[in-house]
């Protein structure tokens, strides 16, 4: 009795998921492991995106044959399938979208010390929508008539041009974002070749040159973001990102030339 | 003046003919030109004679590609192909020679470059907002 008390009590228990079976041989790990690496929760947001977005285009493709053969015989039954099948559509929908926005509100994160102010603003905008969305989710499904139905859709595209509004203004954001923390590099570096030794002191008025090009990066960025301050239409959404995006390529485009401008006149300059 | 008429039946010259003196003709008179192989003479008219240059020209070039033409034809020989030779020497690396510059300054324009290489794609879903209609 007392053996079998002390066998129970020092005996460890076999685990289904024993990651050391007893066949293998028992060595001493000689690796130090390496610090777990930082998750990225941006990467992992977006594939479970991904893949509500590709649940939302089967049940759309359901739909729309549901929706043909309803126009096609007009029956109560293809109806009553017309019906279920937008539902499951509109909750997919959500769903990707819920997805899409906590994906877009991570990725805000990246580059949000630049400019803490509008960058929070556009993620609290962006909350505001994915709680609208889940509560969607319990609202879509407890629809039952055509009536509601259409209502609550009428409802949802005016709300549209307000969601798409939100979203295109924080991708411009965090795209400006990441050019102003680029330009404030360009300058800190500008700075230190200023003040280094092994750098000729003719560089300097070099380096001051370039801050026409900042200047110029600074107005494209302002352009950018003034394209989506505008005022929306009340029925159809005027896509600005088009516009704001070539001017955030034109930033990028003077942060480059800048970039290799201070790498010629480091090599110039520069005495080893 | 026109010249008496003399009667050819008649044996007596008519008296009237010894008198006409014949005219002396006129150096501008134009006389048809007679065909003389021996002299030949270059037109005068302008026009002809560039004809007559460029019909030269051609002649002369014609006889020219055909003398050349007989001349390649006679050096054509069958080509022997050869074999693409190998280059058996190590290639020269094509990257550009690394910067110099302090360590420390390379490190930030790395940071840079990777920053102004990085574009930012996330665009939203597709979506059909007409469903339920």
């Amino acid at each position: 009795m007392w053996f079998f008390v002390l066998f129970l009590l020092f005996t460890t228990p076999a685990l289904a998921q024993d990651i050391t079976p007893s066949s293998a041989p028992q060595e001493t790990p000689t690796t130090i492991p390496s610090p777990t690496p930082a998750p990225n929760f941006f990467e992992q947001y977006k594939k479970d995106y991904l893949f509500q977005y590709d649940i939302y285009q089967q049940s759309y493709l359901k739909y729309v044959d549901k929706k043909r053969v309803w126009t096609r015989y007009g029956t109560i039954t293809t109806q009553k399938e017309k019906f279920d099948a937008s539902i499951e559509a509109i909750t997919a929908r959500n769903k990707a979208f819920k997805a899409y926005l906590l994906a877009l509100r991570t990725m805000l994160d990246d580059y949000e010390s630049v400019n803490p102010t509008n960058t929070e603003k556009y993620q609290i905008e962006i909350s505001k929508w994915e709680s609208w969305f889940e509560e969607q989710l319990s609202v879509v499904p407890s629809i039952n008539n055509e009536k509601d139905l259409i209502r609550w859709v009428d409802d949802f595209k005016e709300k549209y041009i307000v969601i798409q509004q939100t979203i295109y203004s924080s991708l411009v954001q965090h795209e400006v974002n990441l050019r102003q923390l680029t330009l404030e590099n360009i300058q800190s570096l500008g700075m230190d070749i200023k003040t280094n030794p092994q750098i000729q002191t003719e560089s300097q008025q070099w380096v001051s040159t370039l801050a026409i090009k900042s200047d110029l990066v600074t107005t494209s960025l302002n352009n950018a973001i003034a394209f989506g301050q505008r005022s929306q239409s009340q029925n159809k959404f005027n896509n600005f990102y088009p516009s704001s995006k070539l001017e955030l390529n034109q930033a990028n485009n003077y942060l480059i030339e800048i970039s290799a401008d201070l790498k010629l006149i480091v090599n110039k300059f520069f005495k080893p | 003046m026109d010249n008496p008429y003399q009667n050819p039946d008649l044996e007596v010259r008519n008296p009237f003919a010894d008198s006409v003196v014949p005219e002396p003709q006129s150096p501008n008179t134009p006389t048809a030109a007679k065909p003389n192989n021996k002299n030949f003479s270059i037109p005068k008219d302008p026009k002809i004679k560039i004809l007559i240059i460029l019909v030269v020209i051609i002649a002369v070039l014609s006889v020219l590609s055909f003398i050349i033409t007989i001349f390649r034809k006679s050096q054509l020989k069958p080509v022997i192909v050869e074999p693409t030779p190998i280059i058996e020497t190590t290639p020269v690396p094509t990257e550009t020679p690394a910067l110099t510059m302090p360590a420390e300054i390379n490190a930030k324009f790395e940071k840079i470059d990777q920053n102004t290489r990085t574009n930012i794609q996330f665009d939203p879903p597709q979506i059909d907002p007409d469903i339920g209609l």
